[in-house]
């Protein structure tokens, strides 16, 4: 082959082999750097498409808003999908009450004690407001880490992590993982704490996995290791009958599994699956339906997979995470007895 | 094709990557722009500096994601000398050549990606799903990169004059 570009002849002399070589050593030479050298790198990367992205995602708002335009002649459209998504939820929520006021299930904490001459209850729920934050609004945030260290090895909250590779053997985990997670824009700053429940309206979308100082991580009921007890009501003449309890397993796939029912239990598919009652809530909070229903020959238990109510396809981008805390009217009226 | 518009292409196949990817994921998996960009370029320049180009693209793929730093660099140049390889011996100059080129280096690093970063304890996929997961990441980057080459084939064609 004839090259003509002097540059290109230049090039010829290095073998491809040899450039192979080069980039390997270069590559090693990157995976041997302190985290707080690529981690610089990978912040000014960032800041580099921080610009191009915000264009581009006012361009693209611009468009949208100019399709919506031109579809229906009104650029309100996605406002009026937003009332219309809100008014859903409000429905979904309704219809889970309704079904709760015909149910079996014996009445909740009463909502007005001291009418009934019955101290406050001692804990209370309150419920804290997050936005699910989007991929791009996660880029602007600093990236937070993860080490393969845990109680076990002797680490505590608040202990000092030294960034020395020949002391620590920790190796620091890039949050590969944690980046699939769903990530809420509250944290310890809102009081939220790991394993409280993540609500999308009255449904359990997930519990907060992790919790920094401004965001937490959501672990969804789909995720693998999502473990929580349910009950399961089974609708029967327009009432709610509450019957069996099992616990709820996520497996990283569509469907959830219900495990340590009795197969003595009566279970169909259709099923109503709900938080088991723990004395606070009003009501119990929806997980999901049973879709499929399974027991294997000689077996005691049945095997039920679960379809959760928030669907995966339509994540919510607002939700509220549950928080339990000491009910100050309980502490006050303690206060004056004494 | 001058080197210094490979930073352009690539600035922009990452920005691209990071804000609409995610958006277009169809079967939970996006095209890898960065394999398109550093393979394409790689096909239509003759010249070796184009598995310097494939190697850069794997350093813009590794600050984009939060895999260990300089996995993509090694990876992008293993596979970039693999096609450089495979080019002293076959003719990858035509259309399903330099499509298949594009496939094999998306699957081909998406597989292997996936494969170390499960061996650094990172990821627990299941080996299954990331086999199946690089064979579609393969396929949509391939679909994607059909256009371009499509473009890119008609330019070099000798355009006939009207009369």
């Amino acid at each position: 082959m004839q090259v003509s570009d002097p540059l290109d002849q230049r090039w010829l002399l290095i073998s491809p082999a040899m450039l192979l070589a080069a980039t390997w050593a270069a590559a090693l030479a990157l995976a041997f750097t302190p985290q707080r050298i690529t981690g610089s790198l990978r912040d000014a990367w960032r800041e580099a498409l921080r610009p191009s992205l915000v264009a581009l995602s006012n361009t693209g708002d611009w468009i949208g808003n100019r399709w919506a335009e031109f579809r229906c002649g009104d650029s309100r459209l996605p406002e009026a999908e937003q009332k219309i998504a809100a008014l859903n939820e409000q429905l979904r929520t309704l219809r889970t009450q309704l079904l709760l006021a015909h149910s079996d299930r014996p009445p909740g904490p009463p909502s007005q004690p001291h009418d009934l001459g019955q101290p406050p209850p001692l804990l209370i729920a309150q419920s804290i407001s997050a936005r699910v934050l989007g991929r791009q609004a996660q880029m602007f945030l600093p990236p937070r880490d993860l080490l393969d260290v845990g109680r076990t090895k002797g680490a505590t909250p608040q202990a000092l992590v030294l960034d020395d590779g020949a002391i620590s053997s920790a190796s620091s985990i890039s949050s590969a993982i944690t980046s699939a997670a769903p990530l809420l824009d509250q944290g310890h700053d809102a009081a939220v704490q790991r394993g409280r429940l993540v609500l999308a309206g009255a449904r359990v979308w997930g519990k907060v996995a992790e919790a920094g100082p401004h965001t937490s991580t959501v672990q969804r009921v789909t995720d693998p290791g999502y473990r929580d007890l349910v009950q399961l009501a089974r609708q029967q003449d327009g009432r709610l009958h509450f019957a069996a309890r099992g616990m709820l397993v996520g497996r990283g796939e569509a469907l959830c599994k219900i495990e340590m029912v009795e197969a003595a239990d009566l279970v169909t598919v259709g099923d109503l699956v709900f938080t088991v009652d723990d004395g606070v809530l009003d009501a119990p909070l929806l997980y999901g339906r049973v879709a499929r229903v399974e027991r294997k020959p000689g077996s005691t238990q049945w095997e039920i997979w679960m379809e959760p109510a928030v669907e995966a396809h339509s994540p919510p981008t607002q939700v509220t995470v549950l928080r339990m805390e000491l009910n100050p009217a309980r502490l006050a009226a303690a206060d004056n007895g004494e | 094709m001058t080197s210094l518009l490979f930073i352009p292409v690539m600035y922009m196949a990452a920005v691209l990557q990071t804000s609409f990817a995610t958006r277009w994921d169809a079967f939970g998996v996006g095209p890898n722009l960065l394999v398109l960009g550093g393979f394409l370029w790689l096909t239509q320049t003759g010249s070796r500096r184009g598995l310097l180009v494939a190697a850069l693209a794997g350093l813009v793929s590794d600050l984009n994601s939060p895999a260990p730093l300089g996995l993509g660099l090694a990876l992008f140049a293993a596979v970039a000398y693999s096609v450089i390889w495979l080019r002293r011996r076959l003719n990858l100059d035509g259309f399903p050549a330099q499509l298949s080129v594009v496939w094999f280096a998306a699957t081909t690093i998406t597989l292997w990606q996936g494969a170390l970063i499960k061996c650094l304890g990172q990821s627990p996929a299941a080996w299954s799903a990331l086999i199946e997961r690089s064979a579609l990441v393969g396929l949509y980057t391939m679909c994607t990169a059909l256009p371009i080459l499509v473009f890119a084939f008609w330019r070099r064609t000798p355009q006939e004059q009207f009369r």
